[in-house]
């Protein structure tokens, strides 16, 4: 069922087109910086971003920054969102059901598609933005990479700290592609569930600058999503890390089982 | 498993999600018998003990003047900080003010200051001065207790119900300024049961309002004494290094200026050991405190463009006196020199104060001081 779903993810276009676009805006940021010289200032615009011009290869961590806060999670919504609905849409979910498989195997298989996604497009925002600093803004400086801390950190703990930002932003999504995932069994519109779990994330984002809401503020899905940054400070700085990995695992394991709850016994007509 | 069974077991399960840390926290604690006066003797005696961990700050205060304005005073009081903290002692520590995409990194290694800013790429080297604005350090809840409990009388100490703060059980302790000319109503604090070290200060100004103006908790702590490796920055060679000659313009103003202003203003004593009075002056006690700071003529006159542009300011030409929260601010320009007085006190002592700065203040050759 797994490799079923992972066949059909990797052969529609839409899945390389979304990943396509996602590295539209890295690009064209490098372009810029490239062409204008010109870098945000210190301590403003994305991470890393304002260290990319003296040090091009720290522009995987800045393009992940650019991408993470709203079109990552716009094109995980949109994966998602379709992974239920857009079967109804296309009138296939009654056939996929015929078939000797639990629902709730078709729904995990639906997820790890949807993680197989964020992955891909992770990889693919890295290994793009890795060419794209080398070419456009230029090599590390001799004297190593400075950390947040100001200590230099070495070609080794350098790749280790970027691998585990980008497991880290992998697992940031998988909040996203629960919801998604749930509202994708809540209608029959792939756009409805991906919007749904659009407005979710802005309703987060929006609470998250409100100090009256303060005290849900630990349990908010885009709370911890730039702690990636923290891996890059010396010591590392954990709690952040590994809150919002829980906090992740925690909207995984509550919408991955509202999603079950629903479509288990779900009517399916189309 | 039935659908209701089913919804039962999601909503059973994010139930537990949210209640389970919840109830963690709110495990009620035991009060202890100590008194007001020996916890509070126990908390100022916190600042040697060993400890490091994140200490999260709540200023709630609307401060009309710009960022960099006295220093971090407008920042500790108008906003929200995380810091880092590694706590040897009082001269040996470091305080990282960690942001979502930089950090501000400062040690104190004796008599030496050290400042990484990652945003600027430099880092400095910079002598340690008693006499110095307020920055990250002063307000981790050790150093802020340390400030405002000093000099607390016992009758202006009661015991509040312990709590657990940072996971620790931890002793409640209240004071309320005796002092009239106090603008602080009360600080809450509440210390390490078992150790005395403070784990959260709250600072209430006189308004009957609820909220504190200022917050400092510490979020996570660990009381074993970080490796003396723990507080030190190990600043990459490509980096930029400068060494400076005082911490700002308080400490610069206290070791050149050519003033010595009087050894009591509006009935506030002046407060450190005279060996090593300079020009600036901090007068009182506890949370009842000001200092008068000389300007030089071209620090002053920006100062006073910034203060005219608050609405509030009272502006009599050779003054401009405001008050933001519990903080009054004072720019006197009439005598010899310009002084800004700012202080937690009233703004009539305050206009006191700068009257005696006025009539008291004497030149000396800050050389032979």
């Amino acid at each position: 069922m797994i490799r079923v779903e992972l066949v059909k993810l990797l052969t529609r276009p839409r899945t390389w087109i979304t990943i396509l676009a996602l590295n539209a805006l890295p690009t064209l940021v490098a372009v810029l910086l490239a062409v204008t010289d010109l870098g945000p200032r210190p301590g403003t615009g994305p991470p890393f971003l304002s260290a990319v011009l003296t040090d091009g290869t720290l522009f995987p961590l800045a393009a992940l920054g650019i991408v993470l806060p709203l079109f990552l999670p716009v094109a995980v919504a949109v994966v998602g969102g379709d992974a239920i609905a857009g079967e109804v849409q296309s009138d296939t979910l009654r056939y996929l059901l015929v078939r000797p498989v639990s629902r709730l195997r078709l729904l995990v298989a639906k997820l790890v598609s949807v993680v197989v996604f964020v992955v891909l497009a992770v990889l693919a925002v890295a290994v793009v933005a890795y060419v794209e600093g080398r070419l456009l803004l230029g090599d590390a400086p001799a004297t190593g990479v400075v950390s947040v801390s100001g200590s230099t950190l070495t070609q080794a703990e350098m790749t280790q700290r970027t691998g585990l930002a980008f497991v880290y932003v992998v697992l940031a999504m998988l909040g996203v592609a629960a919801i998604a995932l749930f509202f994708s069994t809540l209608t029959d519109s792939a756009v409805g569930a991906a919007l749904g779990t659009i407005g979710v994330l802005v309703a987060s984002t929006v609470l998250l600058g409100l100090d009256a809401a303060d005290a849900i503020k630990p349990y908010l899905m885009t709370r911890h999503w730039l702690a990636f940054v923290d891996l890059f400070r010396d010591p590392i700085r954990w709690g952040d890390v590994v809150d919002g990995v829980l906090t992740q695992l925690g909207y995984l394991v509550v919408f991955a089982g509202a999603a079950w709850a629903n479509f288990a016994t779900k009517d399916v007509n189309r | 498993m039935g659908p209701a069974a089913r919804w039962l077991v999601v909503l059973a399960v994010a139930v537990a999600l949210v209640a389970v840390p919840q109830g963690l926290r709110a495990l009620p604690v035991a009060d202890t018998e100590e008194s007001a006066a020996d916890l509070a003797a126990r908390v100022l005696d916190a600042d040697r003990l060993g400890w490091s961990g994140e200490v999260a700050t709540q200023g709630d205060v609307e401060v009309p003047l710009s960022g960099d304005t006295f220093g971090g005073v407008v920042r500790i009081l108008g906003e929200s900080s995380r810091l880092r903290v590694w706590w040897r002692g009082p001269t040996e520590h470091r305080v990282d003010r960690v942001r979502e995409s930089g950090e501000t990194d400062v040690v104190r290694n004796g008599g030496m200051t050290i400042r990484w800013r990652y945003e600027g790429n430099r880092v400095s080297f910079v002598p340690y001065s008693r006499i110095r604005l307020p920055d990250d350090p002063d307000v981790v809840p050790v150093a802020l207790a340390q400030r405002l409990f000093t000099g607390a009388r016992p009758a202006e100490l009661s015991r509040l119900p312990s709590e657990r703060v940072a996971g620790r059980a931890a002793a409640g302790l209240r004071l309320v300024p005796a002092d009239p000319r106090s603008t602080i109503g009360r600080v809450d604090l509440w210390a390490d049961q078992e150790t005395g070290l403070p784990l959260r200060v709250e600072v209430y100004d006189g308004a009957a309002g609820s909220r504190p103006v200022l917050t400092t908790e510490t979020t996570s702590v660990d009381l074993d004494r970080p490796a003396r490796s723990a507080t030190r920055l190990d600043i990459s060679s490509g980096v930029d290094f400068s060494r400076g000659v005082t911490l700002d313009d308080a400490a610069g103003a206290d070791a050149y200026a050519p003033f010595a202003p009087p050894d009591e203003v509006a009935g506030l004593p002046r407060r450190g050991d005279p060996e090593d009075f300079g020009a600036v002056g901090v007068y009182g006690r506890g949370p009842t405190a000001l200092v008068a700071v000389p300007l030089r003529d071209v620090v002053a006159r920006g100062l006073r463009e910034q203060l005219r542009k608050a609405g509030t300011v009272r502006d009599t030409g050779e003054r401009q006196a405001l008050e933001f929260g519990p903080l009054s601010v004072l720019l006197d320009s009439s005598g010899r020199g310009n002084y800004v007085l700012l202080g937690t006190v009233t703004p009539e002592t305050l206009e006191q104060a700068a009257d005696d700065v006025r009539a008291g203040v004497r030149l000396v050759d800050p050389v032979g001081r």
